[in-house]
């Protein structure tokens, strides 16, 4: 095993963020189990199924909501070769590989198994980025399929869905003047709902933002050690983000529901702080890689 | 590759195993007679990586080839591909001699510790037209590849070489995992 390999920093933040997400979500279950009334019940079932469809049609789903195109081998024949060379090495099924017209240079993957995964790039990253920099960025979404990044995102985010959509509803039952039959026998278990409702959902939205840095930064060293070239990842996030920051905001706009997946997150500007974005800053990711070129020296 | 590897995120590459390579040298005796198809060379490709350490690998490499290929007669030549893959290109009459060449060279890069940048060996055929058998290093599998014009394959006599071949090679079984390789350089 290689020491620039090994990242035991990166891996202790992850369990902790994943114990401390398992251990507000058990708080969370606990409570709704023990408090809940017809309708949480009801609440949660549904939110299970959503989430079941949508996990398993997100491939089809983003590429719906992105406006991505499957490319065969003969459209592309280039970008295939490349993102086949990178599977046989890293022993990896090959994912289908998708193409959104747009002129910001980004990549996504989705897809929920190693086995349904698709690899989407844009047109613009295409053009901008030469081919050692578009095989780091490659590289980087299939270390996200690799990780099963997709499932781990989902799961974690599942129970904070559910918490968010509790406090929504019960807000707008509480304006409504909440005119429930039961209403005096649930009054107390449904404040108790609410506030742990509205604490796990504040919580678990920044561990999850935390997480999904985390994975960002993993995907970045999976992408690192696949091409075997950290430099060509950090010269790729460069230049995409020196083109992010000049593109004009209504294309942004249209893909910030997608950002959790897209390789640099398509929003503009200084973000409002650290705490709040999925993705973590270029500098820091680029400082990351640099360590790891260092590393691989000894 | 573990569910707890990729909960952690800790995407490690996969070990080569060049072992499997020799398979290719009985199996060569059925190509030859039964298919009538000659070894026209063969090939290594990896992929560098950015280090001193590898550099030094690489000089290693090229000393030991010299070595190796002035005992048995081999030609070589070092190329780097449009992707940036590293490919030592071998030609022998031999048949014997490009596989221990092709496996002396894995096992170079395995001990230096870059063996996970192994993309893959193939070994070039001729009857009428070309032939390739793509050796898998992280599956330990080979696979057949027959080139045609403007990037089409002949897949229908890939298919037949592989139900002739299938009892004396470790062949593929997953035919989505053929994948072509383009203006190889053997």
């Amino acid at each position: 095993m290689k020491k620039w390999y090994r990242d035991y920093g990166l891996q202790a933040r992850m369990i902790l963020t994943m114990f401390l997400l398992a251990v507000l979500y058990l708080i969370f279950l606990s409570v709704i189990l023990t408090f809940g009334y017809g309708w949480t019940n009801i609440l949660l079932l549904f939110m299970m199924l959503m989430l079941f469809v949508q996990f398993f049609f997100s491939d089809k789903l983003v590429l719906w909501s992105t406006g991505g195109r499957i490319v065969t081998e003969q459209e592309e024949p280039r970008l295939h070769e490349t993102v086949s060379r990178l599977c046989a090495i890293a022993d990896l099924p090959k994912p289908k590989i998708a193409i959104v017209e747009s002129n910001v240079p980004n990549a996504f993957a989705t897809g929920r198994s190693k086995n349904n995964a698709i690899v989407a790039v844009t047109t613009s990253l295409k053009q901008k980025l030469s081919q050692p920099e578009l095989e780091a960025v490659l590289a980087h979404e299939l270390s996200h399929v690799k990780n099963r990044d997709m499932l781990i995102i989902t799961i974690a985010s599942f129970l904070s869905t559910v918490a968010a959509l509790l406090v929504r509803n019960m807000m707008f039952m509480g304006m409504m003047g909440g005119g429930n039959r039961d209403r005096n026998n649930n009054a107390g278990a449904a404040i108790i709902i609410f506030v742990v409702s509205l604490v796990v959902w504040v919580i678990s939205f920044l561990l999850i933002r935390a997480l999904s840095r985390y994975r960002e930064f993993a995907a970045d060293r999976g992408s690192a050690m696949i091409t075997g070239q950290p430099s060509h990842l950090a010269s790729a996030l460069m230049a995409i983000s020196g083109v992010m920051e000049r593109v004009p905001t209504r294309d942004l706009r249209e893909m910030e529901g997608m950002n959790a997946f897209f390789i640099i997150p398509a929003i503009s500007g200084d973000s409002i702080m650290g705490l709040l974005s999925t993705h973590p800053p270029v500098e820091a990711r680029i400082r990351a890689l640099e360590e790891m070129e260092r590393k691989m020296e000894f | 590759m573990g569910f707890l590897d990729a909960l952690l995120g800790k995407s490690r590459l996969p070990k080569p195993k060049p072992d499997k390579l020799f398979a290719i040298s009985t199996a060569y005796i059925t190509l030859n007679t039964n298919l009538n198809l000659k070894s026209v060379g063969a090939g290594i490709c990896f992929k560098p990586l950015e280090a001193s350490r590898f550099e030094s690998a690489e000089v290693e490499l090229r000393e030991l080839l010299q070595q190796s290929c002035k005992e048995t007669n081999t030609q070589y030549i070092i190329k780097k591909d449009s992707f940036g893959y590293i490919w030592v290109v071998l030609n022998d009459p031999e048949f014997e001699d490009l596989v221990t060449t092709v496996y002396m060279v894995s096992e170079t890069l395995k001990e230096n510790g870059f063996g996970e940048q192994l993309l893959c060996a193939v070994f070039k055929f001729r009857d009428e037209s070309e032939i390739y058998w793509i050796y898998n290093f992280k599956q330990a599998v080979f696979y057949p590849f027959a080139p045609l014009p403007d990037k089409k394959r002949n897949s229908s006599y890939e298919f037949r070489l592989r139900s002739i071949m299938e009892k004396e090679l470790p062949i593929e079984k997953e035919a989505e995992r053929w994948y072509p390789l383009w203006d190889i350089p053997v």
